[in-house]
């Protein structure tokens, strides 16, 4: 079958506001934030939204306010025409990346020629875990699986790799320092589109938890997090995965981990001729996606599986990427990406990631991708790749090239 | 004896269980029961449970039998009859209450207690669970988390602690007035709370945060626990998660299915086979033998050991002198009681006359002549030949002819020490393990004279301390320390082939061994492991290459000689222990490294191995008494019923 080529038109995304009761978007409800991206995306395009076949979200706490299939409901609470159906999607933090990918293969496979998708998740309404899940909750698989929080997943990638807290806090700092620079340069503006409530308060044009004076000293006195839960029984569980283990070095905490926070972003993915037909200008082609599965304890290392698998499907190699952006879940994931590829550090998420900007699981992916054809432009580069672990031991990668 | 009831008096029904037990006659008495209540025209049922508290009230043999299903589904359904009744149905509680008759307590829609009273589920130390809607009922009367954490804790607490009694009343003779006056209160719409519409869970509902929370750790918290091994907790972790998210018949049905799962898994039945068949012969036959009760015990040398056995002897009734050589180093017998004392009443465990009682049975002093008139003499010496000798001559002229001397040795052979008595005919090995009052084992151990009536002697005395007599014929090392040495020599057999020593150690906890064994050697020290194998040579045995390697290189290349010197194959800090780095380098790395799955086994194996030499040998008697040896003895995984049962189950050899 012949596929159509897969064109990205336009994104946008709001600011990242911290995901609790303090933060700047913790009143805005999430449907609201997509109501703010649908309706700027439709206006600075001029979108005929009866044009739109589809829109592809991902949300991983899809229950209570984010329930009940929140992309259809936002749509028509958006006042987009009522035939742009809508759909909600699961693959953990890898949810907005792959809401890109199944839209790309859609049109690719001629099944849709404009969609859009996204990601949403309000952090600070529906912290992780609301959902339940059999996963973790039930006693007989939570144990078949080996369950371990995420934070001790990390650490057992840093107790196994031999990272040291340093080394995890200077990469940590290095993020908050790249997105600072990154903002006060101005290369996210093209994206952003500031939050305002119904009266038209300003509520947040900016990223809420970038820290320009950030340094590994001052972190580097913060108290491991996973500390206690470890002792509780889950560093026994990490030691029957990796006997190789004596024990776990707990040395990830809120200073190198990802920030909790509220956000959204929509990407507009259209073939050719939509685009032509509305008058739009591509910017880069989504050449190649792949979402593979690991071992579920450690959970965090399918990154390079999942690049190598992306880049075999369109003969490419590591050396033909000019960006590449992995999802900072930890510190330690973006290290292990690093000595396991061997790329150049110097071309990973250059802008700064998750640890500076705060990773709101459905929508980072989006924002990602996002970022990195900003990025590419500005520096006229052509091709990115970004890449997700997701829970349950998943990683999905997406590369793009700019046309 | 099991008996269950159901008489009507003044517009009452009053339904007693008498020692309820699970077995065929209870369900069907109870079914019975049931049914009279049923039909009666009562206003109201009044629930007793009497009778003496048995923590094994069941019937091991119908457990591992496919007949137990069918009967737990009856009696299921015969509990659910009874609280769907549509009268009022009240529990009464004198006192404590717990297992089977729990289970009924439960079913009751309203519980008076006294505010002391006790309740429990221990079944969960046999393994087993209450099976036949406790766990249901428990998490909608007290609340899914503190159910999860009786069930699984074993442990007794008070009915009102658990949210389970709806009045307490102070006497006795208030219960029945003040139940009768809750169920007139209760009137004709008395149902469970579950069988109403506005039913609320109590503290919080499955889908509460707080509960999703704890379901997030309790499998991992389970499994630090239990190392995966014992499946009774993740049983119950299932039953209430499930349960809760099911209406209460589909629940129960739901833990009968859980329950045909667990008592159809060989750890189930490995387990109480052995607390429920295996221990009770050996302790009926015990009991059984034709000797006289040991009335008065002495004790020579006032150590670990001999503190040890006088304080156990004491608490069993028996009339306790401890001799030492100054009355200062007895004394140490006197205090250890005491402290033993104090701490098992700040746990309400014994009442302080009682205590006061056991002291006054402890006399502790340097005369020898206080012996006199000892039914069994035990020495507890330092392992001195010489000076064992001089004790034995010394001391067994005092005694009367009839008296049994005891040897607590555990490794000089028996035979050897009865020669330097006149009456070696009398003379016996009693090994006790450390800590005496906690270790539930005592190898017998017969000499090449020793008489049969002395062995019965020994027999009934080591019952009378409620601790399992296992008897063995006497080689070096006996039984338990022999095989318990394999497991040691095995694991440093592992190093010296270069197997990582992290792995190793993971192996000893996987293979379900209390301590790993590079640990343990530490624990021992590696000089004591010196000493033994010396001592082994001398005797012109052989002594493991490997293992010994490992030790004198350990000792004399690098100086590390274990715990107590703060450096072995771990170092000690105050915050605990770590591997020492340098044990990677002492041997080469394994050409080709085992998984821990293969080194769990053969650290299992080889103590198989052995055992099975030392029944083929005529060390122990038969393979009951090898199991539940090498289970109190040296802590073989119960879950496998003790090692020979492990070698007939997982390791066939030839």
């Amino acid at each position: 079958m012949q596929c159509n080529e897969v064109y990205i038109y336009d994104w946008v995304r709001t600011p990242r506001g911290r995901g609790k009761r303090s933060g700047a978007l913790y009143r805005v409800k999430p449907v609201q934030l997509l109501q703010v991206l649908l309706t700027a995306l439709q206006q600075r395009n001029q979108l005929d939204t009866s044009c739109v076949d589809d829109v592809i979200i991902g949300c991983v706490t899809a229950c209570g306010d984010q329930g009940a299939n929140i992309a259809r409901i936002a749509v028509l609470f958006s006042d987009w025409h009522e035939s742009t159906p809508g759909v909600t999607l699961n693959r953990f933090c890898a949810s907005g990346l792959e809401a890109c990918n199944i839209a790309a293969a859609k049109i690719a496979a001629g099944w849709g020629e404009a969609i859009v998708a996204g990601g949403v998740e309000s952090m600070s309404r529906m912290p992780i875990a609301t959902d339940g899940g059999a996963w973790y909750i039930d006693p007989e698989v939570n144990r078949k699986l080996s369950f371990v929080p995420q934070g001790i997943s990390a650490d057992i990638i840093a107790s196994l790799a031999g990272f040291t807290r340093r080394q995890l806090d200077e990469f940590a700092a290095a993020s908050h320092h790249k997105a600072h620079q990154a903002s006060r340069a101005g290369f996210f503006q093209r994206s952003l589109i500031p939050v305002q409530d119904g009266n038209g308060k300003l509520l947040l044009d900016r990223d809420e938890m970038i820290r320009p004076d950030c340094n590994p000293e001052e972190i580097g006195k913060l108290k491991p997090s996973f500390i206690g839960i470890g002792k509780l029984g889950f560093d026994a569980v990490a030691c029957s995965r990796y006997p190789q283990l004596e024990k776990i070095a707990h040395l990830h905490h809120p200073g190198n981990s990802s920030a909790i926070v509220d956000g959204a972003a929509l990407m507009l993915l259209g073939n050719a001729s939509i685009g032509k037909k509305l008058g739009l200008r591509a910017r880069a082609r989504i050449i190649s996606s792949a979402s593979v599965g690991s071992e579920p304890t450690i959970m965090l290392t399918g990154n390079p599986a999942a690049t190598s698998k992306a880049l075999a499907t369109v003969n490419l190699s590591l050396k033909d990427i000019d960006l590449f952006e992995v999802n900072e879940a930890f510190a330690a994931v973006a290290l292990q990406y690093l000595s396991t590829t061997g790329i150049d550090a110097q071309h990973l998420n250059v802008n700064g990631g998750a640890i500076a900007m705060g990773h709101p699981l459905g929508a980072t992916g989006v924002m990602v991708l996002g970022t990195l054809l900003d990025e590419l432009e500005r520096r006229d580069l052509r091709r990115g790749l970004a890449t997700f672990c997701a829970g349950a031991g998943m990683a999905t990668t997406t590369v793009i090239e700019r046309v | 004896m099991t008996e269950v009831s159901f008489t009507s008096a003044d517009n009452f029904g009053h339904l007693v269980l008498a020692s309820p037990r699970f077995e065929e006659k209870f369900v069907a008495r109870f079914e019975q029961a049931v049914q009279d209540a049923v039909a009666s025209d009562v206003a109201a049922v009044i629930v007793t449970v009497t009778g003496k508290i048995s923590p094994a009230a069941f019937d091991v043999k119908l457990l591992l039998s496919e007949e137990v299903f069918a009967l737990s589904a009856r009696f299921a359904r015969s509990l659910r009859t009874l609280e769907m009744l549509d009268r009022p149905l009240l529990a009464t509680l004198p006192h404590a209450v717990q297992g089977i008759g729990l289970e009924v307590v439960l079913a009751a829609h309203a519980r008076v207690a006294l505010p002391e009273v006790q309740v429990g589920f221990p079944e969960v130390n046999f393994g087993l669970l209450p099976a036949h809607g406790a766990v249901q009922r428990l998490a909608r009367l007290s609340g899914i988390e503190p159910a999860l954490s009786f069930l699984t804790s074993g442990r007794t607490a008070t009915a009102a602690m658990l949210g389970l009694c709806h009045t307490r009343v102070e006497t006795q003779d208030e219960l029945l007035p003040r139940a009768k006056e809750l169920a007139l209160q209760l009137g004709e719409n008395a149902h469970q709370p579950w069988d109403r519409r506005e039913f609320r869970w109590p503290q919080a509902s499955p889908d509460d945060f707080t509960i999703t929370k704890m379901w997030m750790a309790t499998p991992a918290m389970i499994f630090k626990k239990t190392g995966g091994h014992y499946p009774v907790y993740d049983t119950i972790a299932s039953c209430l998660y499930e349960g809760t998210r099911l209406d209460f018949d589909s629940a129960v049905a739901n833990d009968l299915y859980h329950w045909q799962r667990l008592l159809r898994a060989p750890a189930t039945r490995n387990i109480i086979t052995m607390q429920g068949i295996i221990r009770p012969q050996i302790m009926q036959r015990a009991v059984a033998r034709p000797a006289p009760a040991t009335q008065r015990v002495g004790v020579i040398g006032a150590g670990m050991m001999g503190a040890g056995i006088a304080l156990v002897s004491a608490l069993a009734g028996c009339r306790v002198v401890v001799i030492d050589r100054e009355a200062e180093l007895a004394g140490a017998a006197r205090r250890r009681a005491e402290s033993y004392l104090q701490r098992q009443q700040e746990r309400k465990k014994i009442t302080a006359a009682a205590a006061q009682e056991v002291l006054a049975r402890l006399t502790c002093t340097t005369e020898h002549e206080s012996l006199a008139d000892c039914d069994m003499v035990i020495e507890a010496v330092y392992e001195d030949r010489a000076l064992k000798k001089d004790l034995i001559t010394r001391i067994e002229p005092l005694l009367s002819a009839r008296s049994v001397f005891a040897s607590n040795t555990s490794t000089l052979p028996i035979t050897s020490l009865a020669a330097y008595s006149t009456r070696p005919h009398n003379f016996i090995g009693l090994h006790f393990f450390s800590p005496v009052e906690k270790m539930q084992l005592v190898e017998i151990i017969k000499g090449k004279e020793t008489d049969a009536a002395v062995i019965d002697c020994a027999f009934a005395y080591v019952a009378k301390l409620q601790k399992v007599p296992v008897l063995v014929n006497d080689a070096r090392y006996f039984y338990t320390s022999r095989v318990f040495m394999t497991y040691l020599c095995a694991g440093l057999a592992l190093l010296r082939e270069g197997q990582d020593a992290v792995m190793i150690e993971h192996a000893g906890r996987r293979a379900g061994m209390p301590v790993a064994p590079l640990a343990l050697t530490d624990e021992l020290s590696l000089s004591l492991v010196q000493q033994i194998f010396a001592q082994t040579r001398g005797d012109g045995a052989e002594v493991p290459a490997a293992a010994q390697e490992v030790i004198t290189v350990m000792l004399e290349q690098h100086d590390r000689s274990g715990k107590k010197s703060g450096r072995g194959f771990y170092d000690y800090h105050h915050k605990g222990k770590q591997l020492w780095s340098g044990v990677r380098d002492l041997f080469p790395p394994a050409t080709q490294p085992l998984s821990v799955a293969t080194m769990a086994q053969r650290l299992l194996d080889v103590q198989a191995d052995e055992a099975q030499r030392c029944l083929d040998e005529g060390i122990v008697q038969n393979a009951d008494d090898a199991n539940i040896a090498s289970v109190l003895g040296w802590g073989f995984p119960l879950f496998h019923g003790g090692v020979l049962q492990y070698r007939k189950q997982n390791a066939p050899r030839t």
